[in-house]
């Protein structure tokens, strides 16, 4: 699962000349660096999201479960994932593009740690923003949401994996 | 103004969507986030049984009622026509098992490799009495999930959270004594206490 967001900067001076690129390089390294952290550990799921009427038992009829009240879904919202210094009077147009990979080397979810267990997570992306650093620079922030389905999950535990992010500048 | 800087955005995102990256860059987070044990039973809230007249004259052991005893010859017009029986019929009454399928279902996460356990037990009395004081004792009591083995408790692999027709199903029986049952009408008073964890 991958999800991608675009933002374009607005001109408000004439373009400067592009230099040219070797594109052969390492592009990473001509851009400027991006800041995420290395490791993030969301919020723990809670029952309390399971089971958002609170009972842990209920009185069925024999042959029909209730849909409720279960919830075999939830998200958990990154919204400043990702930062990058930039150059606000270039014109520019910036493609930010994520993929989850989990710890065992599915796309698109979160392995158990010690299990073959997985759940898929659905990657939304938060649209990029501008904000003004303590240095006065400009600089572009990023994030996700992840939407967690575990309808088909049976393990509990910890659930791992790597968000790949790259920005792309145009 | 407003207009050209419009027009000028949606060219340069025209372009972006057609040309290869100028420049980008990569980086990674390694992310976690932990999903917690589990348990949901949904259970009986009570059972009442209605047992029908076809049931009540195979319990006594008898084919069908009114029970045809066929012919008797009798000699003298004193004679005894000889209805009332051996009482064979009757020894089954002290031990009827009532076997209640899907009493419970539960939906659970455990950790790798365990099990969740589902156990019955009485609570509050195994012996139901009606309004005349004639009893019922109840015993042997046990649980079973879908295909497991009877017993005090049994376990089972969590099927996890969903869809709700994979939710594990259990049963429950245990022996009912009718001998001491001497008058029609409600009895009750007895309760399960039934648990499910994880293990």
């Amino acid at each position: 699962v991958s999800a991608l967001a675009l933002v374009c900067l607005p001109v408000t001076s004439p373009a400067p000349a592009e230099p040219e690129r070797d594109l052969t390089a390492s592009p990473a390294v001509q851009l400027n660096h991006l800041q995420l952290p290395a490791t993030l550990t969301m919020e723990p799921i809670r029952s309390a999201e399971l089971v958002p009427g609170g009972s842990m038992a209920v009185v069925f009829d024999g042959n029909h479960i209730p849909a409720a009240p279960i919830e075999t879904q939830t998200s958990r919202r990154l919204p400043s994932l990702w930062r990058m210094e930039i150059d606000p009077v270039a014109p520019t147009a910036y493609l930010a593009q994520y993929e989850l990979v989990s710890a065992d080397g599915r796309v698109g979810g979160l392995s158990l740690v010690g299990g073959d267990a997985f759940i898929p997570v659905a990657v939304e992306s938060i649209e990029p923003i501008l904000s003004r650093g303590l240095d006065g620079g400009t600089r572009l922030e990023g994030g996700v949401s992840l939407h967690l389905s575990f309808a088909e999950v049976t393990r509990s535990g910890n659930y791992s994996g790597t968000l790949i992010v790259t920005l792309n500048r145009f | 103004m407003f207009r050209k800087l419009t027009a000028f955005a949606l060219f340069t995102v025209g372009i972006a969507l057609l040309a290869l990256p100028a420049q980008a860059a990569s980086g990674t987070t390694s992310i976690s986030i932990n999903l917690p044990s589990f348990v949901m039973l949904y259970y009986r809230s009570s059972v009442t049984f209605l047992p029908s007249d076809a049931t009540m004259t195979a319990l006594i052991g008898e084919a069908a009622n009114p029970a045809d005893l066929g012919n008797i010859d009798l000699t003298a017009f004193t004679d005894d026509a000889a209805v009332d029986g051996d009482g064979s019929g009757y020894t089954g009454l002290t031990s009827v098992t009532a076997t209640v399928s899907n009493f419970w279902a539960v939906r659970s996460l455990a950790p790798s490799g365990g099990l969740t356990e589902v156990s019955v037990a009485w609570s509050g009395g195994s012996t139901l009495t009606n309004p005349n004081s004639d009893t019922m004792a109840l015993s042997n009591l046990e649980t079973q999930a879908s295909g497991g083995t009877w017993g005090a408790s049994d376990t089972f692999t969590p099927t996890g959270l969903g869809p709700l027709t994979s939710a594990t199903q259990g049963d429950v029986r245990f022996d009912v004594d009718l001998s001491n049952a001497a008058t029609s009408g409600n009895y009750s008073g007895a309760s399960i206490l039934i648990t499910a964890l994880n293990i």
